[in-house]
């Protein structure tokens, strides 16, 4: 096999692969920046670009851990799963994260398990820049997620109405 | 479009350096996009594409020669797809520039040595089909392609080379055959026969042992599964007996025929193979997949039969379009669908049919299984009012021919239609598969259904199965996920331990420490022993019990639960496991607990690995062991047993990067003190400097010796103890008259299989030992036969 010292190949990958071949769309960053992140724009784009930990969104509240773990276990060998959770009642409130053991496996996941369904929803998975204690909780007034304050629909996985609605 | 304007020399000797650099590459990335793109959907003709693309180019040519040189050959080794339009353009440049002609001849041929020194074979291929189909642009003179595939057939005279070099110039000499073999017939038809002939007389003396281990299905009906070889044979022998008439390769460079063959040819400088080296891998060898034909679809067009040379082409193309754009789904499932066949063939089928098999290929897919899933579900999008239908018809068909499938084939199957059927509402027709409940549970199609259903639990939950299958198939349905605490029951109050087990129920509420558990354990008597003469911490089975099940029932509400408990309680885990019998035992009771939830055996077999409470071999021989038998030929078990085959080998890895990276470290260190050092050499300031970096090294490489050692003492008993389990069955068999061939033989006799198969990079590494210590001609037949099917794949 011998990988090592095999300057021909590398020059050969990469001295002649086409922007065509390049492009990984699923995989590149979004335009999403976490507005609670501690440091500057640059240091969060640098540590999304290595990072090997996921955001996973529009989960059922009703998923659990063990699901997640079948899913995105198939996209290669998971580190950690921590669950979102509502800061008031601490139960699931619909997201999560996924830490990868390496960066390729997450790699994967962005192109493969994003924008498929897990318990019937299409789940939507971006890069994190590393999970800090704290970020396991919703952001938005009422405990859960910022999106489920405001949203008008009937979302059965997500607690019925949206917070403001069932307040009316 | 414009004219680029050329690098102004009018200023003496004053370059003007920033506005120049920026340019070169915008212009760069410019022609790149240009001749990537010409092909592409567009509103006018191809043709005229080509040929506007060809003016272009002839017009930058004087500045940027080299650069189209090398857009050109990384287009012919990387979009194989779109070979006759590039090489309708390299025809179109040779008739405007002869010498730009010869140049791109002698890069690809520099090309082509690149590839064959570095291994790149399979790009390689796409380079000799690239230069053959420029026979057919008139930018290469037939005589000279001939004399190079006569180059190419000689090396099946080399001796004492392996099988796989041989075939790999035989392969790209008849995969170039669809496209240019009229021409070269109609220049140099004696040299061809004879060509031919040498072919037909080399592929009948190859060795074929390989081609078990490699077919999906080891049943002839409906399609046969034949090696990769005699297939393309067949199909060029019926190319000749049609007088090389081809009409499914779309062929631009027909329409400016009367423009290409005013064209000078040149010809290929005498090519010779670069000898075989030690270091030289080539291809493995492998079987064609298929499971349609021109029966499975009668109300749409027609499809190639299996040994139509039309059938390779578009087979070729669809895998090569996978292989383009394989990060990309979207695109990928458009470009499938967009290939060219004019409604002349049954698209769909051919796409469904690569597709599996790829998903399908022993001994790996090339690409991750999981993109094979999200494709098929890209593809329904894109057409939802017929491929569905044709994925269904194939998941039927293949459910149909379960018996026998390749037990690792039957795998991949069941991961994908269960994570299928997940993004589609588990719906599905289950009435259909009602012929399994009247067969042995253990039988390939009701062990399927029951393996997908657990699946598909996985990715929902119990209930959910329940609701989703027929009342009839509750016999198959998988069993509720719960925990079994064996002192939790008041019924196994006489239990030995149940009282430890509860005071450390107890204690744990209460945050106990570690320190506090083992005073705790410390009661527990040694079923082994007559008296505890030491501190206890020898194997006591006793202890590990109760410690394990108590803790694991607490921790049982999810696997972070668990994980944190294992964390938390470290340190006793590696005391009551510090024997090999300790680390067996906490297996044992790892799965008495939790025999109900496959899933979390796994992921606790997993930490406790990465953990060091117990090591791959304990798990190995857990695996074997007697109070698995039950579960022997469950798919989770063999999921666990390959995840802990990777973990060692990327440990393996990971050591010796370490070891390399300290290594280069220390050379840059060399380097650095050798080029400032003037005359003084004040060697013990520099030994000084080493010593730290040099310890580290002989530190590492005794870690890396370890490491290797422990992968090697790994497989080697995962294969002792399968032989001992084979042959024992084998000699039950025997003894009893029985029929060898039981659905537990066939499926443990492809799990060797799949050992080998799946690791055969690093069982390479072993062969010498293999053949010598465990795979010796005593051994049944029956075994010994997968090892000589393992070693034929490289040889």
């Amino acid at each position: 096999e011998g990988a090592e010292g095999r300057p021909g190949r590398a020059a050969m990958c990469s001295g002649g692969t086409l922007s065509i071949l390049r492009s990984d769309s699923y995989a590149d960053l979004s335009q999403y920046r976490d507005q609670h992140f501690r440091g500057t724009r640059y240091d969060q784009e640098r540590l999304l670009r290595k990072s090997c930990t996921l955001y996973v969104g529009n989960l059922s509240f009703y998923t659990t851990e063990e699901q997640i773990h079948e899913l995105f276990g198939k996209s290669g060998d998971i580190k950690k799963v921590i669950m979102g959770l509502d800061k008031v009642k601490k139960t699931a409130c619909g997201f999560c994260f996924v830490e990868y053991y390496a960066r390729g496996d997450a790699e994967n996941a962005m192109r493969y398990i994003n924008g498929t369904r897990l318990d019937d929803r299409i789940i939507r998975t971006d890069w994190d820049a590393g999970f800090k204690e704290g970020r396991q909780y919703g952001r938005g007034r009422s405990g859960g997620q910022v999106r489920d304050e405001y949203r008008q629909d009937y979302d059965a996985g997500r607690g019925g109405y949206g917070k403001t609605v069932q307040c009316q | 479009m414009s004219r680029r304007r050329h690098s102004d020399d009018s200023d003496a000797g004053q370059p003007h350096k920033r506005r120049r650099t920026s340019e070169p590459s915008e212009i760069e990335e410019r022609l790149e996009s240009l001749i990537c793109r010409v092909g592409e959907k567009s509103n006018s003709s191809l043709e005229s594409n080509l040929e506007g693309l060809a003016g272009v180019l002839e017009a930058d040519l004087p500045n940027y020669k080299s650069k189209i040189l090398r857009i050109l050959c990384t287009v012919a080794r990387l979009l194989p797809e779109k070979l006759t339009v590039y090489t309708t353009l390299v025809g179109l440049l040779n008739a405007r520039n002869y010498n730009f002609g010869g140049e791109f001849v002698e890069a690809m041929i520099r090309q082509l040595k690149e590839c064959l020194k570095v291994n790149m074979y399979n790009e390689a291929v796409h380079l000799v089909r690239f230069l053959s189909d420029l026979v057919n642009c008139h930018v290469i003179a037939a005589p000279s392609m001939v004399a190079m595939f006569e180059n190419f057939v000689s090396v099946t005279q080399e001796e004492d080379v392996p099988q796989v070099r041989c075939d790999w110039y035989m392969f790209a000499f008849l995969s170039s055959l669809p496209w240019v073999g009229k021409e070269l017939y109609e220049k140099k038809d004696a040299e061809m026969d004879r060509l031919l002939s040498q072919t037909e007389s080399y592929l009948k003396r190859r060795q074929k042992i390989h081609v078990p281990m490699l077919q999906v299905w080891t049943a002839d009906k409906p399609h046969p599964q034949e090696e990769y070889l005699d297939c393309l044979w067949s199909q060029i022998q019926k190319l000749k007996k049609d007088r090389w008439q081809e009409r499914h390769i779309l062929r631009p460079y027909l329409a400016f025929d009367s423009i290409l063959c005013e064209a000078l040819q040149h010809n290929l400088p005498p090519f010779t193979p670069p000898p075989h080296t030690e270091d030289s891998v080539y291809p493995m060898p492998r079987v064609i997949f298929r499971m349609f034909d021109y029966t499975d679809d009668p109300e749409g067009p027609v499809m190639p039969g299996s040994h139509s040379v039309e059938r390779f082409v578009i087979e070729e193309n669809l895998h090569c379009i996978i292989k383009s754009h394989w990060k990309e789904r979207k695109t990928c499932a458009a470009q499938l669908l967009s290939y060219p066949g004019n409604n002349k063939i049954p698209l769909n089928y051919h796409i469904v049919e690569v597709i599996f098999a790829e998903l399908f290929q022993l001994p790996s897919p090339p690409h991750i299984e999981v993109m094979y899933t999200t494709l098929l579900i890209e593809l329904c999008k894109l057409q939802p009012g017929s491929l569905p239908q044709v994925l269904a018809q194939a998941t039927e068909m293949l459910y149909m021919r379960l018996d026998t499938m390749n037990t690792t084939c039957v795998d991949r199957f069941i991961n994908w239609f269960s994570h299928h059927l997940s993004n589609f509402q588990f719906r599905w027709s289950w009435e259909d598969w009602s012929d399994c409940l009247t067969q042995d549970l253990e039988k390939p199609k009701p062990k399927f259904v029951r393996e997908v259903l657990e699946k598909c639990m996985r990715l929902s939950y119990h209930q959910r199965i329940i609701d989703i299958v027929p009342a009839s198939f509750s016999v198959l349905s998988p069993a509720n996920p719960v925990c079994i605490y064996k002192y939790g029951d008041e019924n196994n109050r006489s239990l030995p331990g149940y009282t430890v087990a509860l005071c450390l129920t107890i204690a744990i509420k209460n945050k106990a420490s570690n320190d506090e558990i083992f005073s705790i354990l410390k009661d527990v008597p040694n079923p082994n022993q007559d008296d505890d003469d030491d501190e206890g911490f020898t194997f006591n089975p006793l202890k590990i019990e109760v410690f394990v099940q108590t803790l694991l029932h607490l921790a049982a509400k999810s696997f972070s639960h668990s994980f944190s408990a294992l964390a938390k309680f470290h340190e006793v885990f590696k005391t009551l496991a510090e024997s090999d019998e300790g680390k067996l035992h906490v297996l044992r009771v790892v799965y008495e607990v939790w025999k109900n939830h496959p899933q979390m055996i796994a992921v606790l077999v997993d930490k406790m690995i990465r953990t060091q409470i117990v090591d791959c071999a304990a798990v190995a021989n857990w695996i074997f062991s007697s109070e698995l038998a039950h579960d022997f030929t469950r798919f989770y078990i063999w999921e666990i047993l390959h995840s802990t085959i990777r973990k060692m080998n990327k440990h393996v890895l990971k050591i010796h990067k370490e070891l390399e990276e300290t290594k280069a470290r220390l050379a840059r260190q060399h380097k650095r003190r050798d080029s400032d050092d003037d005359d003084d050499d004040d060697d013990r300031s520099s030994d000084r400097e080493d010593g730290p970096l040099e310890e580290q090294i002989e530190r590492l490489q005794e870690k890396v010796e370890s490491a290797q050692s422990e992968q090697k003492n790994l497989f080697l008993v995962i294969f002792q103890r399968f032989i001992m389990l084979l042959t024992e069955h084998l000699v039950r068999c025997e003894t009893g008259g029985i029929d060898v061939f039981t659905p537990w033989y066939k499926s443990c006799i492809e799990r060797l299989q799949q050992i080998f198969l799946q690791h055969h990079q690093i069982i390479q590494q072993y062969m010498v030992t293999l053949e010598n210590l465990l795979f010796t001609a005593e051994l049944d037949h029956h075994i010994l036969a997968v090892f000589q099917q393992f070693c034929a794949l490289q040889a």
